[in-house]
């Protein structure tokens, strides 16, 4: 029983701490390719224009 | 037939505006702590005398309102209505008694920007306010972006099946757990866990860029609790602009992005559903509202040469764009500039931006991007059945944590707050233009007050005439309570009045 509860424990701070990862890095990954691609985006049709 | 309030009902409301009033003046006992470690006497005092008449008046209105009558729709709505505007005239003592503010309507003005989250100040010198002050300026944000009746709620009410309504009345209507008040305490849980993270980074960076440890440490706090809350307080007048640091900037975009995600977001990615990031229609759509955003925003600068370096210069447009479109409100720029330098393009996608805002059940204001997704959806829904045969039968889905149904519920409830606080912009940018203000710049401020952000473009000020700093107040009042809730304060004062 307490082996079982020691490894739900261990398995919610794993996905916690995962889930925190992906949170932090997921959203600054998007945004820094979106503001990459605007960029270029603007860049280019700016020289062109 | 309109049915008159008795006694009872009143009694319900004055018992939780009471619990709520005795939660805010036990949170002075912060800024009262900070006082007396700094060693600030006159703060002390303030805040002595300030939680002193907070308490007394929550607890005699919890003694002499106590009622065993169950919580309705209507009370929810008025308790959380009028909780906002109480708790900001309460927040406002301390503010008002340390001489920084002109005026008890300039502290009233800041006070429910803290609170609302939005971030216009008028305080006469930010730099020089004492610690304790400033304690009280950001922590009032953390209390307003979690929701003053949600910490309420968790620390002071015994669960009961009333808790949804108080909640739902401060503009929130997502249950994340089954019980209100476990969903309360997760909420509370998940900020505090940032709030540990972000003020370690945050106070790591600012150190090493040469603060002194206390002060990196202190500010680091702050912004914190104001970025996290989509607030936009600083301590210092020049917002992050004072601080001339890349990696500050680079943290506080990652700190406000995750403040405008859902908590029922939160909740599913930390339980393991990762997949939810990428899935998640709030999150497709902030993204790519950013990206075109992005594209106006660099497209105005570089037509107008406003900065010497490209780096520069999306360094500038991105921060300013994230934080219009988070509803944060941190600058780094004056606000002269903005207006005179950026050009009506820019502008233009900030005000776009800014009232898009952020997440449902999150700390940000605004719209709301769930519900444009909604609307564009039903309109796709709408243009596919003009193709169609008329016996087809159509059905539109929706990610958001979990798959759902469009139905007309659901896009009347989302048209009718859109349509609201476009209502509201363009009537605050009346207001302003009556007032002498060129309409843009009035349209501008507007925007800002009621999706509470809390950017300026410098009409916002101490001098700025008392008629419209209540008409902002007003605006900033009601864009946090998604207006529901004042409408519900307007039918209870209607059925006190009218009914029978």
């Amino acid at each position: 029983m307490a082996k079982r509860r020691a490894a739900s424990g261990w398995r919610t701070l794993w996905l916690g701490c995962t889930g925190l990862l992906a949170e932090l890095l997921y959203p600054l990954a998007l945004l820094a390719g979106v503001f990459l691609l605007a960029a270029a985006l603007t860049l280019v049709l700016s020289h062109a224009h | 037939m309109l049915i008159k309030p008795r006694l009872e009902d009143h009694k319900i409301v004055g018992f939780y505006l009471g619990t709520v009033l005795v939660g805010l003046g036990a949170a002075m006992g912060i800024p009262l702590l900070t006082a007396l470690c700094f060693r600030e006497w006159n703060p002390l005092l303030d805040y002595s005398l300030s939680g002193a008449i907070t308490l007394s008046l929550g607890f005699a209105l919890r003694l002499s309102c106590f009622t065993k009558k169950e919580i309705g729709w209507l009370h929810g709505l008025t308790v959380a209505a009028l909780s906002w505007l109480v708790a900001a005239l309460m927040a406002a003592l301390p503010l008002y008694f340390s001489g920084g503010f002109g005026s008890y309507l300039d502290a009233l003005f800041e006070a429910m920007n803290a609170l609302a989250t939005a971030g216009f100040s008028l305080v006469r010198d930010l730099d020089h306010l004492a610690v304790a002050h400033n304690m009280w300026r950001h922590l009032l944000m953390l209390l307003g972006g979690q929701g003053i009746v949600v910490i309420a709620l968790s620390m002071l009410v015994r669960a009961g099946a009333g808790g949804f309504k108080l909640y739902a009345g401060e503009g929130r209507d997502e249950r994340i757990l089954p019980n209100i008040l476990h969903t309360a305490r997760f909420i509370c849980l998940i900020s505090s866990l940032f709030l540990v993270l972000g003020t370690a980074v945050l106070a790591l960076i600012l150190w090493s860029e040469g603060l002194p440890p206390v002060k990196a440490l202190l500010h680091g706090l702050w912004l914190f609790m104001a970025g996290f809350h989509t607030g936009g307080f600083t301590p210092q007048t020049q917002s992050i602009l004072y601080y001339h640091s890349w990696r500050l900037e680079l943290a506080l975009l990652g700190l406000i992005i995750l403040g405008i995600f859902n908590f029922h977001l939160h909740y599913a990615v930390l339980s393991g559903d990762k997949k939810e990031l990428r899935r998640n229609i709030e999150l497709n759509i902030f993204f790519l509202s950013v990206l075109l955003g992005a594209f106006l925003v660099f497209w105005a600068l570089i037509q107008r040469q406003v900065y010497p370096g490209l780096l520069a210069m999306f360094r500038k447009g991105s921060f300013l764009l994230i934080s219009a479109h988070t509803s944060t409100g941190y600058t780094t720029l004056y606000p002269a500039q903005l207006f005179r330098e950026w050009g009506q393009l820019a502008l233009l996608a900030l005000m776009t931006a800014m009232s898009l805002g952020g997440s449902v059940c999150s700390t940000a204001g605004g719209i709301k991007i769930l519900r444009l997704g909604l609307i564009g959806k039903a309109l796709r829904q709408d243009v596919q059945r003009l193709l169609l045969p008329d016996n087809a039968v159509l059905a539109e889905k929706y990610h958001h944590i979990k798959d759902a149904f469009l139905n007309d519920k659901i896009v009347r409830g989302a048209a009718l707050i859109t349509l609201l606080y476009l209502a509201v912009f363009l009537l605050g940018a009346v207001a302003g233009v009556c007032y002498g203000y060129p309409f843009f710049a009035a349209l501008f401020e507007s925007i800002s007050a009621t999706s509470n952000t809390g950017l300026s473009c410098g009409i916002i000020n101490p001098a700025l005439p008392a008629g419209l700093k209540i008409i902002y107040l007003l605006q900033i009042w009601a864009g946090r309570l998604e207006f529901i809730a004042i409408f519900g304060l307007l039918a209870y004062g209607w059925s006190c009045w009218r009914g029978k």
